[in-house]
């Protein structure tokens, strides 16, 4: 007997999705409010690091369902 | 209830404070059991057939379901990675598993407990230091079987990949996968172990029946489930970073 173990694999990247699109913007927040506390600034730091988090959440998203994931790719023409 | 992690013992060393937690001692006593049950079924076919039959044909079954598995995952790597998943995926199970099996009883919490020289675990997966020295070690292993596949200037230039500016964002999205991979495994046991804690804690007409139930779908389904997805995740991203 052959177990397809493709759908397994993408089921696990699936619900890996929420976990790599909510740390990155979770962990900046955090770091960019403590930088502002550091350095004594009001909330620049915080606004750049929610940028950069939503940003490298949506670069995660992209990363897991094209470059993880060898059915994201564009087939090759025939 | 008290779902902490307790400490056991506080040890000097050079200065150095150590603390053996529970966590701790829960895994060395779940490891012995992993390497005494490994030392036993190699004694039980000390000589192998060509023709496999009993403990050996179970066994060549499981290495071989698992040698497949690796090889559909990573592909032209799997054989090589076969050994290494096989047993984190079993290290990984045992744990999330332990919570169903007795013990040695390291904090008592009431007088009575105290007189047991055994109660329930509290599995090692429901403390992050287990579950983040399991995700760095896949961490390390991406960077590093990147770094060796694809040689440094080349890896250096991956992670400025698509184009110089996204390079923070590589650096960031790279860092975020240890910690996703560790909090999904620690949240998930430590949930599974709260919920039958508090559960546990009810009167005891709600106790009948009903916990087979919620142990089999807190402490068995969910444990083969998220030991499997984490080794699943650990391979496609060490596969990724070499191809």
């Amino acid at each position: 007997m052959k177990f397809d173990y493709s759908v397994l694999k993408n089921l696990s990247l699936i619900s890996q999705v929420g976990f790599l699109m909510a740390i990155p913007i979770i962990g900046c927040i955090l770091l960019g409010s403590y930088l502002d506390k550091l350095i004594g600034t009001n909330i620049i730091f915080l606004l750049v690091f929610t940028v950069l988090g939503v940003m490298t959440a949506f670069r995660n998203l992209y990363v897991l369902s094209v470059k993880k994931n060898p059915n994201g790719k564009k087939a090759p023409k025939k | 209830m008290d779902f902490n992690i307790h400490v056991a013992k506080v040890i000097h060393i050079f200065g150095i404070e150590i603390w053996i937690t529970e966590s701790m001692i829960n895994s060395w006593f779940i490891c012995s059991f992993i390497i005494l049950g490994a030392v036993l079924i190699r004694l039980a076919f000390r000589n192998p057939q060509k023709v496999p039959s009993g403990v050996q044909n179970v066994v060549e079954f499981f290495v071989e379901a698992f040698g497949s598995f690796t090889s559909s995952t990573m592909g032209k790597y799997g054989p090589k990675f076969s050994s290494f998943y096989g047993a984190m995926f079993i290290y990984i199970l045992f744990f999330n598993l332990s919570g169903l099996f007795l013990g040695p009883n390291i904090v008592a919490s009431t007088p009575l407990d105290k007189q047991l020289p055994f109660t329930f675990m509290r599995p090692p997966t429901a403390d992050i230091a287990v579950t983040l020295s399991l995700a760095l070690m896949t961490f390390f292993m991406t960077q590093g079987y990147g770094i060796k596949s694809k040689g440094v200037k080349n890896w250096l230039k991956g992670l400025t990949e698509p184009i110089f500016l996204l390079t923070p964002l590589n650096i960031i999205g790279e860092l975020a996968n240890p910690i996703s991979l560790s909090f999904r495994l620690f949240g998930n046991i430590l949930g599974g172990t709260i919920i039958m804690g508090l559960y546990w804690n009810l009167p005891w007409f709600a106790l009948l029946g009903i916990p087979v139930a919620l142990h089999g779908y807190f402490d068995v389904f969910a444990g083969v489930l998220q030991s499997f997805i984490f080794i699943m995740l650990s391979m496609t991203f060490v596969s990724g970073a070499m191809e």
